[in-house]
């Protein structure tokens, strides 16, 4: 089997529908194992047809032939359109019947009822105003959208001008210039990024009192908000986990010929001795608080091993083993701003044997604390030392990196807003 | 496609190797072997079973077999190891099938929840929100012959009688969406 074969015959979805019959069956999955472009081609249809079945139900309501909820949703729309329209008609009317002014009232005069806002429906007020140079004929409301644009407002934007009182019913009214290529599901979708809930956005938009109220309408906003702000919920805890993945610590070993795993694997009670200088600077007493502090540590008592280590640096201030593993302990111990300061005073010491470790780990102690710049430029630096941790440090940087492409396009698609559905 | 058949021949001669040196006891051509075969085999098992938790360890199972069977010369053309991994992927999980249709139900509570890498769960959470986001700029009736061909199974004849197309309409449709994705996303694939 060959791959023009497979692309002819259109066997990659054939197969991933399971249309194929065994013989046929047998000879793709044998072709895929040795072809990597067919079967990058099934692993990507695989998630298409994971993503369908999950919005299964969304798109079989798409029906062909009319259905009663997507009958319902057109007259909806249309009885919306309509409504649209002879209200911003009767506003052009008004706006014309005194254009002379500077600034205009609203009286909700038409058949169609009064235009109120939601603020309205709650006994609150708001100011209006309608510069005459605002309003031309082509921003007359034609349909739902225009004439929600044509009304929405946001505190950001609107001038609120109490000298301006309202109509003849006392009410008042605000028209707003719609924002030139401005889309509703847009501006709602600003407001839920400003974490507004469903009655907040509802406030920020002036409405007809029959939409205010319309359970359609009213779904259609709910399901506008509701599918992003989970979706966002839940790639942020992805994005989490996965830091916290990152900056998760496992206690280093500790060998006691000092520099670890390079001389004797095996603890001995009598080899302790201490970092690259094998210990000979420590003062005697610093250097037996040190060995117990490491029998400790070999038994995960990190507390006990910090306390210890907290006595012997009062000896040595200075001591390269006893800091390092001091700031190892307070990491274990989720205490990343405190492991920094012994963890780079490891680093000052020229030829440290933990200059490796010490990069690295703090690189997991900024992680803790999502100092990412700092995270990165130490793990860089422990990646470009050749030694044990190497490999480890260069797979913690790759993996944040993608953490950070993730997030910074989550962050520009919510800036852009949702993708439109056609 | 040319240099395709030309990298599947070469993969064949490797493979003839590959099962020549694990018999030899050569293991680094053991974790060659794994490598090489682990994502082909994860996708057999995914497609089979529709179940990638249950395909993840069919996967490691798989691989383990094959490379007993290799250690101990079981593979008398070596020419054909694909074929063999593909025969015994089949078996298994067929077997594995057969066995979860026996299986008792059990209450969800009681089940734990496999530890997934983060990042891979990330990346996997990335790709699928890529490919959302394309699925979403086609139309209505184009996502219809996607669900209707890829998940419910059904023919092309079958979806045009359906969404009242013509055939050849239905066919051109669904292969350009097909291609138009592939191509894009192919190379997100894990490397």
């Amino acid at each position: 089997m060959v791959c023009r074969e497979v692309e002819k015959n259109d066997l990659v979805a054939k197969y991933v529908s399971g249309q194929l019959d065994p013989a046929a069956q047998d000879d793709f999955e044998i072709h895929i194992l040795d072809c990597e472009s067919c079967r990058a081609s099934v692993e990507i249809l695989q998630v298409v047809r994971e993503d369908l079945i999950a919005r299964a139900h969304e798109i079989r309501a798409y029906s062909p032939k009319p259905r009663g909820g997507l009958r319902w949703r057109w007259v909806t729309v249309s009885a919306l359109c309509v409504l649209a329209l002879a209200v911003g008609l009767r506003q052009l009317g008004n706006f014309r019947s005194h254009s002379k002014a500077a600034q205009v009232q609203l009286p909700p005069t038409s058949k169609q009822g009064p235009v109120v806002t939601v603020e309205e429906t709650n006994n609150a007020t708001a100011s209006s105003r309608v510069s005459p140079s605002d309003h031309q004929v082509d921003n007359v409301p034609v349909n739902r959208r225009d004439y929600l644009n044509f009304n929405l407002r946001t505190d950001s934007h609107v001038p609120r001008d109490k000298g301006h009182t309202g109509a003849s019913d006392g009410n008042k009214h605000q028209v707003e210039k719609p924002a030139p290529n401005n889309d509703f599901a847009e501006q709602v979708v600003e407001l839920t990024n400003q974490q507004e809930d469903i009655p907040a956005i509802l406030d920020k938009l002036t409405l007809p009192r029959s939409l205010a109220q319309d359970k359609n309408f009213l779904a259609e906003l709910a399901s506008l908000k509701a599918p992003r702000l989970s979706t966002n919920d839940e790639q942020q805890r992805i994005a989490d986990e996965a830091l916290d993945h990152l900056a998760s610590v496992q206690a280093p070993p500790y060998a006691f010929s000092g520099v670890a795993g390079t001389k004797h694997s095996s603890a001995t009670a009598n080899s302790v001795v201490t970092g690259g200088n094998t210990g000979a600077d420590l003062p005697a007493m610093a250097q037996t608080i040190f060995h117990e502090a490491m029998l400790a540590y070999a038994e995960k008592r990190y507390g006990d091993t910090e306390t210890l280590l907290q006595s012997a640096i009062q000896s040595a201030p200075g001591s390269i083993d006893i800091n390092y593993y001091l700031g190892i302990c307070r990491l274990l111990g989720d205490r990343a701003n405190e492991a920094i300061e012994p963890l780079q005073l490891v680093l000052t010491k020229e030829k440290s044997p933990y200059s490796q470790s010490a990069h690295f780990y703090l690189g997991k102690a900024y992680l803790q604390m999502r100092d990412i710049t700092h995270a990165q430029s130490e793990l860089e630096l422990a990646a470009a030392v050749p030694g044990r941790l190497t490999a480890e440090a260069t797979s913690t940087l790759a993996r944040l990196r993608a953490v950070l492409v993730f997030e910074s396009e989550k962050k520009e698609e919510t800036i852009q807003g949702p993708h439109k559905k056609n | 496609m040319e240099s395709q058949s030309g990298a599947a021949a070469a993969r064949t001669d490797s493979g003839l190797d590959l099962a020549t040196r694990i018999h030899a006891g050569d293991r680094t051509a053991e974790e060659e072997f794994a490598n090489t075969y682990r994502r082909g085999v994860m996708v057999i098992a995914t497609v089979r079973t529709r179940d990638r938790e249950a395909a993840r360890d069919l996967t490691q199972e798989i691989l383990i077999a094959v490379l007993k069977a290799l250690r101990e010369g079981q593979l008398r053309e070596s020419a054909k190891l694909a074929a063999f991994v593909q025969g015994t992927a089949r078996n298994l999980i067929n077997n594995y099938i057969r066995s979860r249709s026996r299986r008792p139900e059990c209450d969800l509570d009681s089940v734990v929840e496999p530890t997934a890498d983060p990042v891979e769960k990330l990346e996997s959470a990335d790709r699928h929100r890529l490919v959302r986001r394309e699925l979403e700029s086609f139309g209505p009736t184009d996502q219809q012959i996607l669900l209707l061909s890829l998940v419910d199974g059904h023919s092309l004849v079958e979806v045009a009688q359906r969404l009242e197309l013509s055939h050849d309409a239905v066919r051109a449709r669904r292969s350009r969406m097909i291609r138009k994705i592939t191509k894009k996303f192919a190379s997100m694939s894990h490397k």
